[in-house]
C-alpha cells in the first residue's frame, strides 16, 4: 500500500491509496504517529483513495485524534467516502474529527 | 319464366340479407354463378328444344346468364359497403382475404404475439428492473403495432402530482420528470381518456391545448387500474392513419393497460414474498439471496464482511401469552432502528421470530462490533419500555468476521448464532470472534 506524504507550508497531509486494513493499517497508524511526534503537528489525513477501513485504521484515527485533542487540536479528514463517513457515524465517533470537502479547504482551516 | 325470373334472384336477396355477414365479392360471384346455372335449368326445362339452336336467342341466354353472375358479385359489393358503414366506430374493418387496411392487420398480429411476449418477459426474471425493462418492452410493443416513435411511459408519482419516467434511473435517458395536471398529458390523467391528434373525438379544446404547450404528441393514454391511474403513455408519432385506426388503437391501450396491472400485481407478490411483513426487512429467504451476491462482489475485490445476528430474547413468551400485537409493535420499532443505522450497501433481514440479521460489509469483526453496538444500545433502549412491553426483552448480539479467508455466508450465519449463544450464556450484549463485550456503547478489545 502507499501512503502520499505531502507538506503544504507547516501542514502534514496523509493521503492512503487502497483499503486500511491488516499490514497496511499498521503502517498507516505508525506513519501518523510519526508525524504526531513534531512538536507543534498540523495533521490532515485525505481518505479520498480509501475504499474502505478496519477497526485498526479507525484506532489509529481515533488515537490520533486524542493526541491532538490533548493539545487543543483536532484531526481533520478529508474526500471522506461514503462508506467510510457512514462507518463513523455508526460507530458513533464521527464528532471527534472535522471533515472537509477537500485538502484546500483543511489546510485553509489552519490559517 | 316468370315464377324462374323470380326464385333465380330469391338466393341473392337472401344472402344479402340473412348471408351478409359472409358476403363478400368473390362469394357474391360464385352466388351468382350457382343462380345462373339454376336459371339455364330452368331455360332449359320450360323452352322447347328448337328455341336452343337460334344464334340470337342463346346469345340472350348467355348475356342473361354473365350479368346474373355480375349481378351476384355487385350484390357483394354492396353487402360489404353496408357492412363497412356498420363497422366503423365499432369494429375492425373486413375486407375480401382479411383486413380492409393492410396495416391493421399487421397492427392486430403483432399486437396477439405482444401478448405471447409478455408472459415469457415477466417469467424471464425481469424484475430485478421490472420499469426500465417495462420501459422497453412497451417501447417495442408500439412500435410493433402502429410503428409508434419517441415512445414515453411514465409512472405516477408525488401523490398524483409528477410523472416519472419509468426509466429514470437511466443516465442515458433524455426526458426527466413532467407535471401530470398541465397539457395534454394532464387532460388524459384527470379524465382517464386518450388522446389523438387530430381526431374529432378527442376534441378541439384538447387540440389547442396541445398547440399552446407545443407539445409535441400524436398520442396519448393512461394506465389505470379501476379508478387508479397507474402510468401515462405519450406518443410522439404514428405510423398509422389514426382516422382508420381507432378501434386498433384503443385495443393496443387496453392490452398495454393489462399489461402494466400485471406487472404491478407480480412485483406487489414478489414484494410481500421478499419483505417479512411484521418487520418490513427482509425475509430469511430473500436475506440470504441478497448476502450472497454481495459476498461474492466483496470477496471478488478482497473486502472483508462480517455477519450479527441480534436476538431478541423472551420475545415469544408475548406471543405465547396471546399479547401478539405487543410482540409485532416491538419487532416493527426495532426492525426500524436497523433501517435508519444500517448502511445501504449492507443486507439486514428478519432471520427468525426473535432473530435479526446483519451483513456488514467492507468491516472487519472489531469495526462490525463497534456498529453493533451502536446499534443494539439503540434496541436496547426501544426494549427497555417495560411497561408498554409487558416483559423485561433482553437483546443479544453476536458477530463474526470473515477476516482473511472467504468463508461462505452459512458459516458466518452459523458462527454468528453461535456467538449469540455465547452472549445470553455469558449473560453479555456483544459476543463476536475477537471479544466478549458486556456493556452496549463501547468495545473493550
Amino acid at each position: 500500500m502507499k501512503i502520499e506524504h505531502q507538506t503544504l507550508g507547516t501542514v502534514d497531509v496523509l493521503s492512503p491509496i487502497g483499503a486500511l486494513v491488516d499490514e497496511d493499517a499498521e503502517q498507516f497508524r505508525k506513519m501518523l504517529l510519526d508525524v504526531l511526534q513534531k512538536p507543534n503537528p498540523r495533521v490532515v489525513v485525505s481518505l479520498q483513495e480509501v475504499a474502505y477501513f478496519d477497526s485498526v485504521a479507525l484506532s489509529s484515527l481515533l488515537d490520533a485524534s486524542d493526541e491532538l485533542s490533548d493539545r487543543a487540536m483536532s484531526l481533520k479528514l478529508t474526500d471522506m467516502p461514503t462508506t467510510c463517513r457512514e462507518a463513523l457515524e455508526l460507530t458513533g465517533i464521527a464528532s471527534r474529527f472535522r471533515f472537509f470537502e477537500t485538502v484546500e479547504d483543511a489546510v485553509k482551516s489552519f490559517l | 319464366m316468370g315464377m324462374a325470373l323470380v326464385l333465380l334472384w330469391l338466393p341473392i336477396i337472401l344472402a344479402v340479407g340473412i348471408g351478409g355477414r359472409l358476403l363478400t365479392r368473390s362469394t357474391g360471384y360464385a352466388l351468382g354463378l350457382l343462380c345462373a346455372l339454376f336459371w339455364l335449368l330452368l331455360l332449359r326445362v320450360t323452352l322447347i328444344a328448337e328455341s336452343w339452336q337460334q344464334v340470337d336467342i342463346s346469345l340472350a341466354i348467355a348475356a342473361g346468364a354473365l350479368a346474373i353472375i355480375a349481378m351476384g358479385g355487385w350484390a357483394g359489393e354492396l353487402s360489404l359497403a353496408f357492412k363497412t358503414s356498420e363497422s366503423k366506430g365499432g369494429q375492425a374493418d373486413v375486407h375480401e382475404g382479411g383486413w380492409k387496411d393492410g396495416s391493421t392487420n399487421a397492427s392486430v398480429l403483432q399486437l396477439a404475439n405482444a401478448i405471447d411476449r409478455f408472459d415469457d418477459w415477466l417469467s424471464d426474471d425481469k424484475l430485478r428492473d421490472p420499469w426500465g425493462g417495462f420501459d422497453q418492452f412497451v417501447r417495442t410493443v408500439l412500435f410493433d403495432c402502429c410503428a409508434a416513435t419517441r415512445v414515453k411511459p411514465y409512472r405516477l408519482c408525488n401523490d398524483g402530482q409528477e410523472l416519472q419516467p419509468l426509466h429514470e434511473n437511466d443516465p442515458n435517458e433524455e426526458y426527466g420528470r413532467i407535471d401530470a395536471r398541465r397539457g395534454v398529458v394532464g387532460h388524459v390523467v384527470t379524465t382517464g381518456r386518450s388522446y389523438v391528434k387530430g381526431l374529432a373525438s378527442s376534441g378541439e379544446l384538447v387540440d389547442e391545448i396541445a398547440c399552446e404547450n407545443g407539445e409535441d404528441i400524436a398520442w396519448c393514454f393512461v394506465a389505470a387500474k379501476g379508478n387508479t391511474r397507474l402510468g401515462v403513455i405519450t406518443v410522439g408519432q404514428l405510423g398509422i392513419d389514426p382516422a382508420s385506426s381507432g378501434p386498433v388503437l384503443r385495443a393496443i391501450e387496453r392490452v398495454v393497460g393489462q399489461f402494466w396491472r400485471t406487472l404491478v400485481e407480480r412485483i406487489h407478490c414478489q414484494e410481500a414474498v421478499v419483505t417479512d411483513p411484521a418487520s418490513g426487512l427482509l425475509s430469511r429467504e430473500a436475506f440470504f439471496h441478497a448476502s450472497e451476491n454481495a459476498l461474492k462482489e466483496s470477496y471478488a475485490t478482497g473486502e472483508p464482511v462480517a455477519v450479527a445476528v441480534f436476538g431478541l430474547e423472551r420475545l415469544r413468551e408475548l406471543n405465547d401469552a396471546g399479547h401478539w400485537e405487543v410482540a409485532d409493535d416491538l419487532v416493527r420499532e426495532v426492525a426500524s432502528v436497523f433501517q435508519r443505522k444500517v448502511r445501504l450497501e449492507d443486507c439486514v433481514g428478519r432471520y427468525s421470530n426473535s432473530r435479526f440479521i446483519v451483513l456488514f460489509r467492507r468491516v472487519d469483526s472489531g469495526l462490525a462490533a463497534l456498529i453493533a453496538s451502536q446499534i443494539l444500545s439503540r434496541v436496547e433502549a426501544v426494549c427497555a419500555n417495560e411497561a408498554r412491553w409487558k416483559i423485561a426483552v433482553q437483546v443479544r448480539c453476536g458477530i463474526v468476521g470473515s477476516g482473511n479467508n472467504t468463508p461462505g455466508l452459512n458459516e458466518l450465519v452459523t458462527g454468528a448464532l453461535q456467538q449469540c449463544q455465547r452472549a445470553r450464556t455469558e449473560c453479555v450484549g456483544l459476543a463476536s470472534d475477537l471479544d466478549c463485550v458486556s456493556v452496549s456503547g463501547g468495545v473493550s478489545a
